[in-house]
């Protein structure tokens, strides 16, 4: 076996008490309504075709019409696969991640 | 360029703030300008176990793509992107552009930057595709015997100064993408024998179009929902001009995609086919391997390549199976190992493992089949991260 083959079975090994399924997910908070989970599992359906989930968690938002701007624009990506009806449950779960309830509310409309 | 950085992260500073309350910032926020600050960092380590030195035929060992982007959303209408990447070649702006929408259907994106092609340039970015390298169609310095070969087809992230029209329209369950585009162009020599990628980053020649006619292309792509977990893609791209900077010798490109999603499970196929006219000069028995056919030397090169790759996550690991490939028609110079037709098959299995938030560690094993090179083995082992 080459040094490499065998530098590349540690990395890989450890891999295997990691598949922890919830860890890699755009998970909805405990408190969440139906309403903002399924906008979450919807996001990472759709978000997930360009880029990665840790790109949302990483974003850096500061409002929640900060959100709603992101969140147009990347509807408005080529092949986003974001329909308009869409981009409001999207949106709800990323604002209720980030600033709760109360973000939400700011919103207005529904869920 | 240090100035471009420089501006880039002072610009995005503000954007790291955090509220307070969240209610009484909504009307400033209404009124301010929307900064999104993100970017990447990817250390790669290619080892090629076949080769004992193997920087004779890539570009091995170590290496760092960095990547900072700074969108400006001035209006509901109007924004802005800057992309600083910092890569093999150094410090480049991967976009300065501005998007002025007039409707989700019509906007027009004038500056620096990636025009429509293709399926896999939205995903070039090191941290939003799961393999330390990109596709063979678009690689870009990073497969083995890359000189050889001379890279891809259209090595990615393609940038380009130019105008681009785009726009979206939704229809019941699917939404359908154009774009057409007048950029610079690729460039070569006047006595080129293809594409020289180095004079698209060069300073001394400035980054300008080379011959005063612009390449144009388009883009057309259709995306539809099967179900409430499963999506279909398909599109196609076309890119022609002259390269050479007397606008003497032709390209063009074309290129057809396909994208399968099932739940996060995605299947991703492309192909792109690339005509390149080149110069015979003066003595071309002399400059290249083939001779004449009936006293004629045919003055075009035809290179294709592929790929097909399957994603598909299981908790923090994402598996990745790929077979890409490449191949070359035509005549070659008199010093190349390549022959009248060389092919180029790669099988590629690799895992990518989100270690932490925002961190993943990516692993990757590629069998090299050259029809006219020694096959090799290619190691990647790499640590991407983005914020």
């Amino acid at each position: 076996m080459t040094t490499s083959a065998r530098w590349l079975l540690l990395v890989l090994l450890p891999t295997c008490v990691l598949f922890d399924h919830e860890s890699a997910r755009l998970g909805a908070p405990p408190d969440a309504p139906v309403a903002v989970r399924l906008g979450c599992a919807l996001a990472e359906q759709r978000c997930t075709r360009c880029h990665t989930i840790d790109r949302i968690l990483a974003a850096r938002v500061d409002s929640p019409v900060h959100w709603q701007a992101y969140v147009h624009r990347m509807r408005l990506q080529p092949q986003s696969g974001i329909l308009p009806d869409e981009e409001r449950p999207i949106l709800d779960c990323l604002v209720f991640r980030s600033f709760g309830p109360d973000g939400l509310a700011s919103l207005g409309g529904p869920p | 360029m240090r100035l471009a950085i420089i501006v880039v992260v002072a610009l995005a500073v503000p954007a790291h703030a955090q509220p307070a309350d969240v209610s009484a910032e909504k009307s400033n926020a209404d009124k301010a300008l929307q900064r999104n600050f993100a970017g990447s960092i990817q250390f790669d380590y290619l080892a090629v176990p076949t080769e004992k030195l193997a920087r004779a035929n890539s570009l091995d060992s170590g290496t760092v793509e960095v990547s900072m982007k700074l969108a400006v959303d001035l209006t509901d209408s109007v924004s802005a992107n800057v992309k600083v990447c910092i890569a093999c070649h150094g410090p480049e702006l991967g976009m300065a552009y501005l998007d002025l929408r007039a409707a989700d259907a019509f906007n027009v994106r004038v500056g620096r930057f990636t025009p429509a092609f293709g399926s896999f340039p939205q995903r070039h970015d090191p941290a939003n595709h799961r393999t330390s390298d990109k596709p063979l169609p678009y690689d870009m310095g990073r497969m083995l015997n890359y000189r050889d070969w001379n890279e891809g087809v259209l090595p990615a992230p393609w940038v380009d100064n130019g105008v681009e029209l785009d726009g979206v329209h939704f229809f019941g369950p699917g939404q359908f993408d154009y774009a057409v585009y007048g950029i610079g162009g690729p460039r070569g020599t006047a006595d080129g024998n293809d594409f020289d990628y180095t004079l698209s980053r060069s300073g001394e020649r400035y980054y300008v179009d080379n011959n005063s006619q612009p390449s144009v292309g388009g883009r057309l792509a259709l995306t539809l929902r099967l179900g409430d977990d499963a999506s279909l893609a398909v599109g196609t791209s076309a890119m022609a001009g002259h390269y050479d900077p007397d606008a003497k010798l032709a390209f063009w490109i074309a290129g057809a995609d396909l994208v399968v999603q099932v739940a996060r499970t995605y299947l991703r196929t492309e192909y792109l086919v690339r005509r390149t006219q080149i110069s015979i000069g003066d003595d071309p028995m002399a400059r290249f391997k083939y001779g004449d056919v009936d006293g004629k030397f045919d003055d075009h090169i035809l290179k294709d390549g592929f790929y097909a790759e399957v994603e598909a996550p299981i908790g923090r690991v994402d598996l990745i199976a790929r077979w890409d490939g490449l191949r070359r028609w035509g005549n070659v110079l008199a010093t190349s190992p390549l022959r009248s037709q060389s092919i180029l098959l790669r099988y590629t299995a690799g895992v990518a493992v989100r270690v932490i938030a925002g961190v993943r560690v990516k692993a990757s094993v590629e069998a090299y089949d050259f029809s006219d090179l020694k096959d090799e083995l290619a190691v990647h082992l790499g640590v991407v991260g983005s914020f």
